[in-house]
């Protein structure tokens, strides 16, 4: 897997920085597109991966479902960050400064917020049962504010944040073919990555319950 | 359901009763409500504040006087030692009904207070008072539905007080950005059409669905 979704994101890059044509009007700078979009995407992803988790642990209470979901919010964690700062090279590019306090903007640093949160709430808990069963509980609950900060807050007030290409997006088909090919190579690839690294951070969330288990 | 609600009014009247005793979370609150207004007031002297900042201000003093003792039904349960036995005695969604009912009583005096001290102390005027009751009533059981799980969760934690403040802080930050925006008329901002009103109806769905989830949720907290 590691082999492929090498091969695969290598290819990305070179479609992205070389073979794909300057676009949204932004030149190079606009290349970023391909990177902040499957950031956002992920981070979503992770999240939602997070709850489903959370909501196995409390069906269960299996400890393998705590290690999932903490894992899922960590790298959505850090998909969010990503997903801010290359928003804030677009803005820049875009509009002239890093930022604008755009409500789609906003709407990704408020869930950073919220998952920061998460993690604060988690590390406070010691006894591990207790944090499984309020974390997965938090994980749940979080969902609610992300879902309404990124798909409803953005269509309620006016925004300078492009629409969603993504299905679902008012702008659907008005972009070129070969860039959403590309954009969706990147996509596939970006959520592949978020597989391996969910793995791995699996696995480390697993070991370091061992370790509170003997503590 | 008539067991969960006999359940949640004694759950509500054992906290009602034990706040009427040591009067903790209220003279903290109404204290706080109190300074943070005056603060506001003193700060913003012969400032002309206009609507939507007028509106802004006055929701972050009830997010932050909220902040200060929403999470009490709970700590005061882990911190006294009744927690275990309240679970023996209750049933969760009486547990969560009761205290959500206890919020809700805490964050209505709290409205009391601030909406009055405000316009007073900072001279700004409620043109449409019906409006901004709906609208302070909906902020009240948002922020009382949300926190309440919240509080739940944070009772089980260490540095209780400000774990609340900050996993409730970005829960609450859309409903409270959209309760501004719906108090907009209440104090003469002219915004479009139905603006206000969809705001206020986000309000109320977003409030839904975390009180719909924190039901089915709160028993797996609580039991834990």
């Amino acid at each position: 897997m590691r082999i492929v979704l090498g091969i695969w994101m290598v290819v990305v890059v070179i479609l992205a920085l070389l073979v794909s044509p300057p676009l949204l009007g932004l030149g190079d700078a606009g290349r970023i597109f391909y990177f902040h979009v499957p950031c956002a995407w992920v981070s979503f992803f992770a999240y939602a991966v997070a709850a489903y988790c959370g909501a196995r642990y409390l069906l269960s209470r299996r400890a393998d479902w705590d290690c999932k979901s903490a894992a899922a919010s960590q790298i959505g964690l850090l998909f969010t960050v990503l997903a801010t700062a290359s928003g804030a090279v677009w803005a820049e590019a875009a509009w002239g400064q890093w930022w604008n306090w755009d409500p789609r903007e906003t709407a990704v640093f408020i869930v950073l917020l919220v998952y920061g949160a998460y993690f604060a709430l988690r590390m406070s808990i010691e006894q591990p049962e207790q944090r499984a069963a309020i974390s997965a509980a938090y994980a749940l609950i979080a969902i609610v504010p992300a879902i309404f900060l990124i798909y409803v807050a953005p269509r309620l007030v006016e925004s300078l944040h492009p629409s969603p290409v993504l299905p679902g997006g008012e702008e659907k088909g008005s972009i070129e073919p070969f860039i959403r090919n590309v954009l969706f190579a990147s996509l596939a690839g970006f959520t592949g990555l978020f597989v391996w690294m969910w793995r791995i951070q699996t696995r480390i969330e697993r070991i370091a319950l061992g370790k509170d288990a003997q503590l | 359901m008539k067991g969960t609600l006999r359940g949640a009014w004694i759950v509500f009247l054992k906290d009602a009763r034990s706040e009427f005793r040591t009067r903790y979370a209220l003279s903290a609150i109404l204290l706080f409500a109190v300074a943070s207004v005056a603060l506001a007031g003193f700060v913003l002297r012969g400032a002309m504040l206009d609507e939507r900042q007028a509106a802004a201000v006055v929701w972050l003093i009830v997010f932050f006087a909220a902040a200060t003792g929403l999470a009490r039904p709970f700590v005061q349960e882990a911190e006294s030692g009744t927690e275990l036995l309240l679970r023996q005695a209750a049933r969760p969604e009486a547990v969560w009904l009761g205290k959500f009912a206890f919020s809700l009583g805490l964050m209505a005096a709290i409205e009391l207070i601030v909406f009055p001290l405000f316009g007073a102390f900072l001279g700004v005027d409620v043109r449409r008072p019906g409006w901004l009751a709906a609208v302070a009533a909906a902020g009240a059981v948002s922020l009382s539905g949300a926190t309440t799980i919240l509080a739940a969760m944070v009772a089980k934690a260490r540095a209780r007080s400000s774990v609340f403040a900050v996993a409730a802080l970005p829960v609450l930050l859309p409903p409270l950005v959209l309760l501004v925006e719906a108090s907009g008329p209440a104090f003469g901002v002219s915004v479009g059409a139905g603006q206000p009103r969809e705001a206020l109806l986000a309000v109320m769905s977003y409030s839904g669905i975390l009180i719909v989830l924190s039901w089915f949720l709160f028993p797996g907290v609580w039991e834990e």
